[in-house]
């Protein structure tokens, strides 16, 4: 028989390599012989929160920019290199960071340091990339956003109820902004975003992680130094965010409403809000739709959903209904599960005890892909300032009480004005408007 | 200063990396241990690189079977882990499991991963699923409620009426294969009929229970006495085992004269236009496969392929180009080529959609272009290995749709031994422009 209150211990963790070049670049190797691939990851820490006001999208336009080529490499190089080998590689803009990523045979990696180093130090800027860079992501933004219902949806949703934070606006920008963007600068952002200063290198593989790190200094470590992380954003919690949103779009014929409460991102909270969120979003018994769509049949369905950025936790609860439902009382059902959740009854030494467990599986089934190790390590060294943390992170997790995860309810959902957002179809098909009234009394 | 002793290092980096780059691609795999159980087959694969066990159960119906579709057994297999109590998901919670539950066209499948310690409990609580007979209808009720308003948000995405209008050029109005784009059937929560379906679908002769990760057979061997309930073949269904037997109908599709040469679809409110060059492509133990990889890979399949190179990177004339198969890979696929651009630009980008591949047909790869298909191939075949559970899915796929052992594995080799002038025969042969069909999805007005 299990007994909930243990947890197994994570196998000992490899050991990383973790210094800072004297040109300012930070270096992570973790060498594990087990994995077949190396993942060689460049986080460079910009993302779209740092641009400015008449240049959104900018970041996400550079990312492609650096596909461009460099002094001693032609545009197709690194591509070919990875494609020629079955390798794989990419490049992506989030609010946070953008990130250069590559995995492939171990005897492909003096390649890409080479490359990676070489378009630290020489980029390839020209008119001619820039234009059709433009083009390109304008695209990329009509697929993505314009004909997307769902994104285009998200994307209003994002810019009202975080107006004026730098979370605001998608990556991807607007094409006003991306018409804008001038090749002056972009060699200014290259120039002051993407040194060695403001770059963390990852390697990630079965590596001979001393051998690997002398071969990094002679590479990327010769990047002449400059680049430094731009100003820090302020935090969503804390925010002054705007408290009910409401949007029509070409969905399908249900109401959506979602109560969203943000969440510390001190490393007091750090775990708890994982456990918390593992609990709720990610358990296969969601106490929230346990309530509103189970128990009381008030809803289509329910979900429990987290957003988690370097600047901003969030915490969102969700339901749709048939669209003749009003949308005070589709927040008043939510208010009421969510004050009945409040009684805890879901919140026990064992359901706490379950929910770590769940997250040792999910970090031990991480340790088998280079990728999702090296994601980890970058994402722990940018947002948490502490590389380790992608190792630690189960015996951290261990430490998380059943006190702590309550105190994190109780003060900032429990006890908090969640921000309201309502989505209408645009199309209700007549028997629906007409008898959707009737669904509690056959709702299945 | 440092700048020319950087180049050099580069240049240094790049000749040593051009003529070592394959060298690790060609290791060995590992090996899977295998024996019956009476008409159920173990797999395991031991591997403890970490502390999980991955469990894998397996029965051979599928929902291109008539009887499963006839009886709702996809719905019957997948409701069978929802009590009305959550007993069951409460149990796959402490254990810190998600319970995939699931069938697909050949097989239905329940798997999750746990710690090794946790194998015993886990596969107790695999049997007890098994076992319930307490189904949660009213969860079926709204899974069936959920996939209308899915299907409702699917028919104004463009990218998958581009697959359903390239799915129906193909494919027969009854071709089980066109029911992922075409409005789903209405359901049954009849309780009786659904356990009933289930308890069917777990006795059909012929299972499989595959075990991967850190445990080895004197631990896993004990656990699995008794652990399935007595084999008994399908009520009133002469269901064989083997994939390759069924559904011999599913070789074909519509004859290339009686698809129409373009098919326009119109949507609301777009700004792009989308299109799909369309034919059928072989299955993967098709004698004709390795070349269809290598002729792919070159035409669509990376960065700087000839459709890239056209469409992207010299004129800015989309995102992205993709070839993309539908379908089951066991049988003659869907084959698309596909990009997109804004409204406005339809026609330029349409002519040179067209052209790259007619000047593809005409003039076929080169060497250089072979070699680094070859190495891709061969290359990828890493990733396959990064984790046990891979390693076995692999190994069960083959076994399902009745494969010759080892075929993956030996793709990049065959594709290797092909000829310059073998590609650009089977080139000239399967992309002329006349075999293939165009979908175009676009705003209504």
């Amino acid at each position: 028989m299990l007994v909930a209150a243990t947890v197994a211990a994570s196998p000992p963790a490899p050991d990383l390599l973790h210094e800072r070049l004297e040109n300012g670049l930070t270096v992570s190797i973790l060498a594990d012989t087990n994995m077949p691939v190396v993942a060689t990851q460049v986080w460079y820490h910009v993302g779209s929160a740092n641009e400015a006001e008449d240049s959104r999208g900018f970041a996400h336009l550079f990312e492609h920019l650096m596909f461009g080529g460099s002094a001693n490499f032609a545009k197709d190089e690194l591509m070919r290199h990875h494609t020629r080998g079955g390798g794989s590689w990419n490049g992506y803009t989030s609010l946070d960071e953008t990130v250069y990523v590559s995995a492939l045979a171990p005897a492909g990696l003096g390649q890409v340091l080479a490359m990676e180093a070489d378009r630290m130090a020489h980029l390839n800027l020209t008119e001619e990339n820039l234009a059709n860079e433009k083009r390109i992501v304008t695209e990329e933004l009509r697929l993505r956003i314009e004909n997307n219902p769902l994104t285009r949806v998200g994307t209003s949703v994002q810019g009202a109820v975080l107006a004026g934070h730098p979370y605001a606006i998608s990556p991807v920008g607007t094409q006003e902004d991306i018409e804008r963007a001038t090749l002056a600068g972009a060699r200014r952002f290259y120039q002051t975003l993407y040194g060695p200063g403001n770059a963390h290198l990852v390697i990630v593989g079965p590596v001979d992680a001393a051998a690997t790190m002398a071969e990094v200094r002679q590479t990327l470590g010769a990047v002449p130094a400059r680049g430094a992380p731009p100003p820090d954003i302020p935090d969503v919690y804390g925010w002054e965010l705007r408290r009910a949103v409401s949007f029509t779009e070409d969905l399908p014929p249900v109401k959506v409403a979602a109560m969203a409460f943000p969440l510390p991102t001190d490393p007091a909270n750090r775990e708890a809000v994982r456990v918390l969120h593992q609990m709720l979003a990610r358990s296969a018994v969601d106490p929230f739709e346990e309530e509103l769509v189970r128990r009381r049949r008030m809803a289509v369905f329910a979900m429990t959903e987290g957003l988690f950025f370097r600047r901003g936790n969030v915490l969102a609860f969700g339901a749709a209904y048939l669209p003749y439902r009003r949308e005070t009382t589709a927040f008043r059902l939510i208010e009421e599960t969510l004050a009945d959740m409040s009684r805890l009854e879901w919140l026990t030494d064992e359901t706490v005890a379950a929910a770590k467990r769940a997250l040792l599986v999910n970090d031990l089934e991480r340790r088998y892909y280079a990728e999702d190790m090296a994601r980890a390590i970058g994402t722990a060294h940018w947002r948490y300032g502490d590389v380790h943390y992608a190792l630690e992170q189960s015996e951290h997790i261990r430490r998380v009480t059943r006190a702590d995860v309550e105190a994190l309810w109780q003060r900032h959902i429990g006890s908090a004005e969640g921000v309201r957002v309502f989505l209408k179809p645009e199309h209700v098909p007549w028997y629906i408007a007409a008898f959707g009234w009737l669904y509690p009394l056959f709702a299945p | 200063m440092k700048v020319p002793r950087l180049r050099a290092k580069l240049l240094a980096s790049l000749l040593a990396a051009a003529t070592t780059f394959a060298a690790h691609a060609t290791t060995a795999p590992p090996t899977i241990e295998q024996w019956q159980m009476g008409t159920d087959t173990v797999f395991l694969l031991e591997d403890h690189r970490t502390p999980l066990v991955h469990v894998r159960l397996e029965f051979p119906v599928g929902n291109w079977s008539a009887w499963a579709h006839d009886n709702h057994a996809a719905d019957a297999f997948s409701i069978q882990a929802y009590d009305p109590e959550r007993r069951l998901l409460a149990r796959a919670d402490r254990l810190g499991v998600e319970l995939d539950v699931g069938m697909a066209t050949v097989s239905a499948w329940l798997q999750a991963t746990c710690l090794a310690e946790d194998t015993g409990a886990l596969l107790t609580l695999m049997r007890d699923v098994l076992a319930n007979r307490d189904f949660d209808t009213s969860e079926l009720g709204r899974w069936h409620q959920q996939r209308d308003l899915a299907w409702d948000a699917n028919r104004k995405d463009p990218q998958f009426t581009l697959t359903q209008a390239s799915a129906r050029l193909l494919l027969a109005e009854d071709d089980p294969r066109r029911r992922p784009w075409e409005e789903p059937a209405g359901g049954t929560t009849n309780e009786a009929r659904l356990v009933s379906a289930r308890d069917a679908v777990v006795r059909v002769p012929g299972r499989v229970i595959a075990v991967s990760g850190s445990i080895g057979r004197a631990g896993v061997e004990p656990l699995l006495d008794g652990f399935l309930p007595p084999p008994q073949p399908l009520p009133g269904e002469t269901l064989t085992t083997t994939a390759t037997e069924r559904h011999e109908t599913l070789q074909t599709m519509r004859p290339p004269a009686a698809r129409p040469d373009e098919t326009t679809v119109t949507l609301p409110r777009l700004t792009q236009v989308y299109l799909a060059l369309v034919r059928d492509a072989p299955p993967r133990h098709h004698p004709d496969y390795p070349a269809f990889q290598i002729a792919s890979h070159v035409l669509t399949g990376h960065f700087y392929s000839r459709m890239y190179v056209a469409l992207r990177h010299d004129a800015g004339e989309t995102y992205t180009v993709s070839a993309r198969s539908y379908g089951t890979i066991h049988r003659p696929l869907v084959h698309t080529i596909r990009t997109f651009t804004h409204t406005a630009n339809a026609g330029r980008t349409e002519r040179i959609f067209r052209d790259t591949l007619a000047t593809f047909h005409a003039e076929g790869i080169t060497e250089d272009e072979r070699n680094d298909a070859v190495g891709n191939l061969t290359g990828r075949r890493l990733f396959q290995r990064q984790t046990p559970r891979r390693i076995l899915a692999e190994h069960l796929t083959e076994r399902r749709l009745a494969f010759p052992e080892g075929l993956f594995e030996s793709l990049p080799t065959r594709a290797a031994a092909l000829s310059l002038s073998d590609i650009n025969a089977f080139i000239e042969r399967f992309y002329d422009p006349v075999q293939f069909r165009l979908v175009r999805v676009e705003a209504e007005d």
